[in-house]
């Protein structure tokens, strides 16, 4: 699938038939930032948002250290990103409505596309939606807030719960920990922050949408999650942007802390355009037997560079990473997942499955990491990767190193071919070879699909559908 | 198949021709400088890898293992045992190459480590498919002896050093009995034995 040619594309609507939701809408920002990245416009970001000075200078420091990072080595191909021609924020409405009447036309015509009404008149917990860099449309369940589950944007947090938020605030993920999470925490716009308060269960899961609309635009959101003992919830995430000739970047940095005896599931859905580079950096501590699970959907962007991770804190905490990674031609999903056990009586738990559709190359890359400390700890990890196509690529970097004997470590991964039995038998049941394919992938990857909510379980295997279409060399 | 046994090798770059099968045999028990072992593998060839390492005393072991597959239907086994004991760390990397145009490759990367002791092991198993193989894998287990099993042998009037030996020796057996050459594999087999670290000599005399 190849990005929509388009010459004046923040006017009109391109329509890509490859990429559903390729449509983008005329942009009217209230506020839009020089392109490029100076000292300046972090400080003119920071005064927009009227932040306090503590925030200012955070971000000033952050700038600084990722100036002074190398671009990572590894991965996948960063030579075409050029920073100085982003724009780093783009506001599209000066304020956050709650009301879904409230938000301006064009936007809400977006969602519209998007079915982001829908979901609400579904009753789902709460939904956040994010355009462009701010956070335009936030409501939750009043039976919630009654609670005291707080689901806000991460700007408005930082007016409202400065106390809490400055207490986790980039706790989990240092500012330096890599170039990308420095360049979010210098010019970090919107994104969730989610307290659940001790013992509360969330049954319903809370959900946010993000889209890129403008074009050579940077998205940078930042998500909070605190679970606080006991507590549960699941958390949903969509990503979309429309497809412009020239690449947009979302670098994002999600923090989730689960305390003891909590429980947070953290899905996403990623379905950017193919012309989006995608490198996000996502952690999660877990206190004495709380339970991490993080579901990680990649089907979009041009790359991806995403390992979602879990440390283990304390005995008893488990963490679980299922992974799914879907790259069709001119894309490359370098994905995986981390363990790291700190704590003693600790388990994990990693599954990969990739699918490489014509020249699309899938990587799993993944880290199991067991400190001395760590005795009778568990971690089962496996991948599996499905090429379907001659020149689809596939490849595994795994690495596991244990630095304590009383430890049982497993991992196991296999790379196959679609076999051709599988698909002489659904064709000869009359299906063409398209679908016996898309039938063949959908199987493969249904255990990750099964613990979805069921609109993103239909989403994710009507995508699935849209990536197959074609495929057949 | 012919058959090729290294005792501590230092770096070796081995070439399997087209229609050619071979197995080489690596041991390792004492501290080496950075090991590679790079094997070409050529059309229709079979190429087997066996690697035992015995750690001990502190000793530093590190192993790369590089296959690269160079014609179709080329096949390929690499399968490493490491019993690491007093302090001994072992760092492995595994790579598995099937390059562009490579059709039916058949490829296999295995590691197991047993950890006593406060020893230490890095495995990454790495695999770079650029095209379809016949079939591709790889699998590492890291971790100590299993507790049922020497409970069991406990039970039938082991101690628990004599049981302990009893699954290792067998964790090492199961590779051994994979050797083609019987005089190779009595000669590992000596070798594994007559190590006093592994203790193996003892719980067999």
């Amino acid at each position: 699938m190849n990005p929509t040619q388009q010459n004046t594309p923040s006017t009109t609507t391109p329509q890509s038939q490859d990429y559903a939701y390729g449509f983008s809408m005329p942009e009217h920002p209230v506020f839009k930032s020089a392109k490029g990245l100076t000292q300046a416009i972090v400080n003119e970001i920071s005064s927009v948002k009227k932040e306090p000075e503590w925030m200012r200078q955070f971000r000033q420091k952050s700038l600084s250290i990722f100036e002074s990072k190398p671009m990572p080595s590894w991965g996948g191909d960063l030579s075409d990103i050029n920073f100085s021609e982003i724009y780093y924020y783009v506001k599209p409405s000066d304020r956050v409505v709650r009301r879904w009447e409230d938000v301006p036309a064009d936007i809400k015509t977006t969602f519209d596309l998007l079915g982001i009404p829908e979901a609400e008149k579904k009753f789902l917990a709460g939904v956040g939606s994010q355009y462009d860099s701010e956070m335009v449309y936030h409501s939750l369940h009043k039976t919630l807030s009654d609670q005291g589950v707080i689901f806000v944007d991460t700007d408005t947090a930082l007016k409202q719960y400065p106390d809490l938020f400055k207490e986790y605030f980039a706790t989990i993920i240092p500012t330096a920990d890599n170039k990308f999470s420095a360049l979010n925490s210098a010019v970090w716009s919107g994104g969730s922050f989610v307290y659940i308060p001790k013992g509360v269960e969330v049954k319903l899961p809370l959900q946010a949408y993000f889209r890129i609309n403008a074009e050579n635009m940077g998205q940078f959101e930042r998500t909070l999650i605190i679970a606080d003992e006991g507590s549960s919830v699941h958390y949903v995430e969509g990503c979309t942007a429309p497809s412009y000739t020239t690449n947009s970047l979302h670098s994002a940095v999600v923090e989730i802390i689960v305390k003891r005896g909590a429980r947070v599931r953290y899905t996403t859905i990623q379905n950017w355009s193919h012309n989006v580079y995608n490198l996000v950096t996502k952690r999660a501590y877990v206190y004495g037997d709380g339970v991490m699970e993080w579901i990680d959907g990649n089907l979009g962007s041009k790359l991806t560079m995403k390992y979602p991770s879990v440390y283990l804190m304390e005995p008893g905490a488990h963490g679980e990473i299922l992974s799914l990674a879907m790259a069709g031609t001119g894309q490359h999903q370098d994905a995986g997942g981390k363990a790291v056990h700190i704590a003693p009586h600790t388990t994990s738990t990693i599954i990969s499955k990739s699918v490489s559709v014509g020249e699309g190359r899938t990587s799993y890359r993944g880290l199991v990491k067991v400190y001395p400390q760590a005795h009778h700890s568990k971690s089962h990890v496996k991948c599996d990767a499905l090429l379907i196509d001659e020149h689809s690529r596939s490849d595994t970097y795994p690495t596991m190193d244990i630095r304590n004997d009383f430890t049982t470590i497993e991992h196991e991964a296999t790379v196959s071919k679609i076999g051709e039995e599988q698909l002489f038998y659904l064709m000869s049941r009359g299906l063409d070879e398209n679908q016996s394919q898309s039938l063949i992938v959908n199987g493969f990857i249904e255990p990750i699909v099964r613990t979805l909510p069921m609109e993103y379980a239909l989403e994710l295997n009507r995508l699935v559908q849209l990536e197959m279409i074609g495929s057949v060399g | 198949m012919q058959s090729f046994l290294y005792h501590n090798a230092s770096n070796t770059t081995l070439t399997v021709g087209s229609n050619e099968s071979s197995q080489f045999l690596f041991v390792f028990d004492r501290s080496v400088e950075a090991c590679t072992i790079s094997v070409d593998i050529e059309e229709h060839a079979i190429a087997q890898i066996l690697v035992w390492v015995v750690g001990a005393n502190d000793w530093n072991i590190p192993l790369t293992i590089r296959m690269q597959h160079n014609g179709n239907c080329s096949n390929g086994s690499a399968r490493v045992r490491a019993i690491l004991r007093n302090s001994s760390r072992n760092t492995f990397t595994g790579n598995v190459i099937i390059p562009k145009g490579i059709k039916d490759a058949e490829s296999y990367l295995e590691y197991r480590a047993m950890l006593f002791d406060h020893s230490r092991a890095t495995a990454t198993p790495a695999l770079e498919i650029e095209e379809h193989p016949l079939k591709a894998g790889h699998a590492a287990t890291i971790g100590r002896v299993d507790e049922d099993q020497l409970f069991y042998l406990q039970t039938r009037g082991l101690s628990e050093v004599q049981a302990t030996e009893l699954v290792t020796q067998g964790f090492f057996g199961e590779l051994l009995e994979s050797i083609s050459d019987p005089k190779h594999k009595e000669e590992v087999r000596t070798l594994l034995l007559s190590k006093p670290e592994t203790e193996l000599s003892r719980v067999l005399g």
